[in-house]
């Protein structure tokens, strides 16, 4: 004969939960269900005592079983002790939706050793990390700060605190009919100073100072146009 | 922490703490299980020293595994599935195992568990229930276990022993009869 897994043909469907109605295992619903079919009936009502006594004989008779031997616990306990020392990374982040750890100290009875090598284990474990993290994070941010381009509203224009862009430079053969006045008129109108020069061919090298580089095509085609002061103007190769 | 002060932590809370690596949380979480582990994988495996085998392997993977404990379940499920698992997997290995005996022959079983308990004072009610208890087959003290001492839902004894529901609910309704049997048979105080 095989275990009959049908449903009890005599008997109510409720009866059949009513343990877990003992036990509090049920839920609200089923509760309520079991609860309103025993208004109505007392067979149910008297399986329902008995059930109450016979599950505290049960659990009186399961207390009083054994353990097994204090060498089981022993064993676990040496184990857990040396791949805890193998593993310090354990005390990672813990998965979704668990509750934090509890705080943990030394066993009362670890004993001078035992309490010597919790110590020095103690830097290894990460305790300190967060902290740690989060002074990197905030030194990471002031740096940022004061290098990255900062926007300023001055017209729409941006101006930034981080390196000056390089001034251009350009390759400049005066007019040997030009005056030193004509020259510093020119150099000035266009914001710029002889730098080094002159240079094979009578050439010098005059240096603007930065500005919109949209504005520097103009600026040489300024310059072009003064042809009673300038032989050639061009762009200094670097 | 004194593991004295971890009584009342419940067991997801302690399960978290040892997922951390708190052996003093594990200490009481082991505390708590380890007779009830063992006295559950006595159902499948006949020598203690093997039944203790399987607690320390069952013990050392719910600190292996605390981290991957999803919370689908309670802890209490969790940690007797391994149980389980590990029992029936040292009974396939050790061939020493109870087997399932039918159900009408359940009365006939001689379980060496009940010549342990001979020298037992028969006027002990819980040894009584004990010996009755030994007296069932296998399936029937397992899924008393499950659903009177470890009153786990009748869902979560179905995902644990793969059975559905309505299967769960009558090998209980079953085994609670062979009991009632077996406990006027050895002359313990009729329980209704």
């Amino acid at each position: 004969m095989t275990a009959p897994d049908e449903t009890p043909s005599s008997g109510h469907s409720q009866a059949a939960s009513l343990i877990w109605y003992v036990t509090g295992a049920l839920s609200v619903s089923e509760r309520r269900d079991i609860e309103r079919h025993l208004e109505s009936c007392a067979e149910c009502r008297s399986e329902l005592q008995s059930l109450i006594a016979l599950h505290g004989d049960m659990r009186n008779a399961y207390d009083a079983e054994a353990g097994p031997s204090a060498r089981a616990r022993l064993t676990v306990l040496e184990r857990i002790k040396s791949a805890s020392a193998t593993d310090v990374g354990r005390t990672g982040a813990l998965p979704r939706g668990r509750t934090p750890p509890l705080p943990e100290s030394l066993p009362r009875n670890a004993g001078l050793f035992g309490r010597l090598v919790e110590w020095l284990r103690a830097p290894l474990v990460p305790r300190w990390a967060p902290v740690a993290a989060l002074m990197l994070i905030v030194i990471q941010a002031a740096v940022l700060v004061r290098v990255i381009p900062e926007r300023v509203n001055t017209g729409g224009e941006v101006t930034t605190r981080g390196l000056a862009p390089a001034p251009t430079r350009l390759r400049a053969v005066f007019n040997s009919q030009a005056t030193e006045s004509q020259i510093r008129e020119l150099l000035s109108s266009l914001g710029a100073r002889i730098v080094d020069g002159p240079a094979s061919g009578g050439a010098y090298v005059i240096e603007l100072a930065p500005g919109d580089p949209k504005y520097l095509g103009e600026k040489i085609h300024a310059a072009r146009a003064r042809s009673d002061i300038l032989q050639s103007i061009d762009v200094a190769p670097p | 922490v004194d593991p004295a002060d971890q009584q009342e932590v419940p067991d997801l809370e302690l399960l978290a703490a040892t997922a951390a690596g708190g052996s003093t949380a594990f200490e009481t979480l082991y505390a708590r299980y380890e007779r009830r582990v063992y006295n559950y994988v006595c159902t499948f495996v006949r020598q203690p020293a093997l039944a203790e085998e399987v607690v320390i392997d069952t013990m050392m993977a719910v600190w292996n595994g605390a981290r991957g404990f999803t919370q689908t379940s309670r802890v209490s499920t969790w940690i007797l599935g391994i149980a389980r698992h590990k029992a029936l997997d040292a009974v396939r290995k050790t061939k020493t195992h109870l087997d399932a005996a039918p159900l009408d022959q359940a009365a006939e079983i001689a379980d060496t568990a009940e010549a342990a308990l001979d020298s037992i004072d028969r006027n002990c009610q819980a040894q009584l229930m004990l010996r009755a208890i030994a007296r069932l087959s296998p399936d029937h003290q397992e899924i008393l276990r499950l659903a009177f001492y470890e009153e786990l839902p009748y869902e979560d004894i179905a995902a644990l022993l793969s059975i559905p529901d309505n299967t769960v609910k009558t090998r209980v309704f079953y085994a609670k009869q062979q009991l009632r049997g077996h406990l006027a048979k050895i002359g313990a105080e009729p329980v209704s």
